[in-house]
């Protein structure tokens, strides 16, 4: 049987932490950690899913937001263009909330990208990012990997990390 | 109005394996305020501007506490190969900080965290100013791209802000 005590704050003894009970309904409700080992992956001019950074999330409630952060190494293919381009969907339950470009001349990066959208209800649906090549195996950026590293022209795998907070407000 | 006194709290009895303590309570959001941009490309000149979207009139809910802002932003290098920008991040009319953005042929979206002092629970502006290198000419600019879908195709893209203002108690 559930109880229910009414109170305006909660403190503890010393005195030292004293929390209006209303502040404690923005909290984290479900947690998604996933990390991402598969090495290299080579996009082509396609839009395609990225592998390690989407995921097919239930959230646990409809008017909750749903908080999306994804550490994804890139770099200029070995051996490509000079000058890499991609093109970038962020998807919410089939919804494009955001889309944008990279391109840099020997680009190499390690960038976290992190968008709120608000929940879609308690059905699963898949959050996460689509990618294409601007040019197949040409001007292209590759995920997960390096082309000069310590110094030379070395190919090493990096992992990448995903983290999805359902937020409750 | 009434407070409960207590070092340790049994959140759901059914489940908790052990009581909370009430210090692990104390580091919370007080307030959130989330927006996107959807206004299109901007064009910055050799002045400093607020970048549109990427700034907040934001009135702290406590004096005490501190106000995080995560900025995502796509940008463009336009009008020469070699794009270049001065970005300052401002909160309450005192500079934060501030960095360059530039590269040959760049185009990204970045990720931006700052992390400043409650200036108490007056209004003031939080946000980005960046101005051009040249104007229209090494420039970056905001919400566009260059090369969409492998062609050379300027396509307008959103950006989005998070404040979270939050209070580190007994932690």
């Amino acid at each position: 049987m559930a109880n229910t005590t009414q109170m305006s704050y909660i403190q503890n003894r010393a005195g030292t932490v004293t929390v209006p009970v209303v502040e404690l309904k923005t909290r984290v409700i479900q947690y998604i950690r996933q990390d991402y080992t598969g090495g290299s992956w080579n996009p082509d001019n396609n839009y395609n899913w990225v592998p390690g950074a989407f995921y097919d999330f239930t959230p646990r409630a409809p008017d909750s937001v749903i908080k999306y952060t994804m550490r994804l190494p890139t770099c200029k293919g070995s051996g490509l263009a000079a000058h890499a381009i991609g093109n970038w969907y962020f998807y919410a339950n089939n919804i494009i909330y955001y889309r944008w470009e990279d391109s840099l001349q020997h680009a190499e990066n390690g960038n976290i990208w992190e968008f709120q959208v608000p929940s879609w209800g308690t059905a699963t649906g898949r959050i996460g990012l689509q990618h294409r090549a601007h040019s197949n195996d040409g001007n292209e950026f590759r995920m997960y990997t390096t082309e000069y590293w310590d110094g030379v022209g070395s190919v090493q795998n990096c992992r990448g990390q995903l983290f999805i907070e359902e937020i409750a407000l | 109005m009434s407070t409960l006194i207590t070092d340790r709290i049994l959140l759901d009895p059914r489940t908790d394996l052990a009581p909370t303590p009430l210090t692990e309570l104390g580091y919370r959001v007080v307030k959130q305020t989330r927006a996107n941009y959807d206004g299109g490309q901007w064009n910055p000149d050799t002045n400093y501007n607020w970048v549109p979207g990427m700034f907040n009139d934001y009135t702290p809910l406590l004096a005490n506490s501190r106000i995080r802002m995560t900025l995502m932003i796509p940008y463009v290098g336009l009008n020469a190969a070699h794009g270049i920008s001065h970005w300052i991040f401002y909160a309450n009319g005192v500079e934060q900080g501030r960095h360059g953005v530039s590269g040959e042929h760049v185009e990204d979206q970045r990720t931006y965290v700052w992390d400043v002092a409650s200036w108490g629970t007056s209004s003031a502006r939080i946000g980005y100013q960046m101005r051009a290198y040249a104007n229209d000419n090494h420039e970056i600019r905001p919400y566009t791209t260059r090369y969409w879908d492998g062609g050379g195709s300027q396509q307008n893209c959103r950006g989005q802000y998070v404040i979270e203002e939050y209070l580190a108690q007994g932690v």
